[in-house]
């Protein structure tokens, strides 16, 4: 396929969004001035439009009659506590800053001198909200290799903390970290494939193989009184290799080691 | 206040209503955008009760946080993203859970089998119905969801960057080879299977 543009044929790129409503003026031009002298290109347009015709056939809207009125039984209270909350705002800001005060005043003894953070800074980034603070000390690193990015954090449960990561090339992961606290220890869930144990740095890590040749589905492993886990929940076709899995695994074991002292 | 009725207004009109306090004209917008939305989910996972289940989650946090759209941003890539945000908060529970990678599960549950045209349907055979949910499972989450979002519900790359979160040089990359794998995986089951 031809991947210049101006010269002889448009990109793959141009020709995917060629038809889209809210393209640049210049650009559209561009590509329709192309077209109209091309006939290469408007073959490859047509044919580029074939997922869209099977889709569009495969997946017809069907009308739910029914659907309203689950959603309004489900909102009916939340319109009720809408309009009555509008009333209460006088007295829900009152409350709000007599917590501010509060909150602010406990902020100030957890940071006086002579007093130890227990747990490191953490990003506040595009996250749910969560539970709140968690009472263990966590490992957030804002950056890991394979160029993934801290997209997401969460914590759906009190003693859980979970954090995604992802990169351009599609690759997703989830990392999740617990407190051991001598507690027993949650069932290992079962891969698609075997488990392998490998050794990273000092800490013996189970590989959970994935149905891809060297690829793996996660990554588990017990260090410094916390559980890791590392779940693969979007991977590129050839998945996450066990060689950058375990770079992944040493880089949080440094940051570990670096937030925790 | 009586409520709106004109079919004709537009999306932003109708939220302006809504905030202004005629809270059952969110039904247009509702009937407008539910049945596509319930369509869009039901081809990323090939389970149509669950695609309910987030369709309605996501219309419920939507009325919920209307205000957010007082800015005068457009309703439906927002609707869209939220859902797109429900839909990964399911599978990423899931997968925690059954540890099941997701091309896996569409091939066991048989996506468009089970979400598609009905059986007999002239305008999809079965055939042609298994190898289209062949080839959207061949695809990675974030391809499926960039090509179901421009080549089935319609939206711009520049929309579906809104939607991901990604930028739209990186959305229009995904949709090209999103769009060029699919077809590859669909061409060449439809050569084998004559």
């Amino acid at each position: 396929m031809g991947q210049a543009f101006g010269g002889e044929q448009l990109s793959d790129d141009n020709l995917a969004i060629a038809r889209d409503r809210d393209l640049e003026p210049a650009r559209r031009s561009r590509i329709d001035a192309h077209l109209a002298t091309c006939p290469d290109c408007r073959r490859r347009l047509a044919a580029s439009q074939q997922p869209s015709r099977l889709l569009q056939a495969q997946f017809p809207v069907f009308q739910n009659p029914g659907a309203w009125e689950v959603f309004a039984a489900r909102t009916a209270d939340r319109k009720q506590r809408w309009t009555a909350g509008l009333r209460l705002v006088p007295t829900a800001g009152l409350i709000a800053l007599i917590l501010l005060v509060f909150a602010g005043t406990v902020q100030l003894q957890r940071t006086a001198p002579g007093r130890e953070m227990t747990r490191p800074l953490r990003h506040v980034a595009t996250t749910q909200p969560g539970l709140g603070p968690l009472s263990f000390p966590t490992v957030e690193p804002l950056r890991l290799p394979l160029g993934l990015v801290q997209s997401e954090r969460s914590t759906p449960v009190a003693d859980r903390l979970e954090l995604l990561y992802r990169n351009e090339t599609g690759l997703a992961l989830l990392v999740a970290q617990s407190p051991i606290n001598g507690a027993e220890s949650p069932e290992v869930p079962k891969g698609p494939g075997g488990r392998t144990r490998v050794i990273v740095g000092d800490t013996s890590v189970l590989a959970l193989d994935d149905s891809r040749p060297r690829a793996v589905a996660g990554l588990l492993w017990d260090r410094r009184d916390l559980r890791f886990e590392l779940l693969v929940t979007e991977a590129p076709p050839d998945g996450l290799p066990l060689a950058d899995g375990a770079r992944i695994v040493e880089a949080l074991m440094a940051a570990q080691d670096a937030a925790l002292g | 206040m009586r409520p709106l009725r004109d079919a004709d207004l537009d999306d932003q009109q109708i939220v302006a209503a809504v905030l202004a306090g005629k809270r059952d004209d969110f039904r247009i917008l509702f009937e407008r955008y539910h049945p596509s939305l319930v369509r869009y989910l039901t081809a990323q996972t090939g389970d149509p009760p669950l695609a309910e289940d987030v369709a309605q989650d996501a219309f419920v946090a939507a009325f919920q946080h209307l205000p957010d759209l007082a800015d005068g941003r457009p309703f439906v890539p927002w609707l869209y993203r939220i859902a797109q945000h429900r839909l990964r908060r399911v599978w990423r529970r899931r997968k925690i859970l059954r540890f099941v990678s997701l091309d896996q599960s569409l091939g066991q549950t048989g996506l468009v089998a089970r979400g598609g045209l009905p059986p007999g349907d002239p305008a999809a055979s079965c055939g042609e119905r298994d190898h289209i949910g062949k080839a959207l499972a061949v695809l990675s989450e974030a391809q499926r969801t960039v090509l179901l979002l421009h080549d089935l519900e319609g939206f711009t790359a520049r929309e579906i960057a809104d939607i991901i979160g990604v930028s739209p040089g990186t959305a229009e990359r995904q949709l090209s080879r999103a769009r060029a794998r699919f077809r590859d995986r669909y061409d060449a089951l439809a050569q084998t299977n004559g």
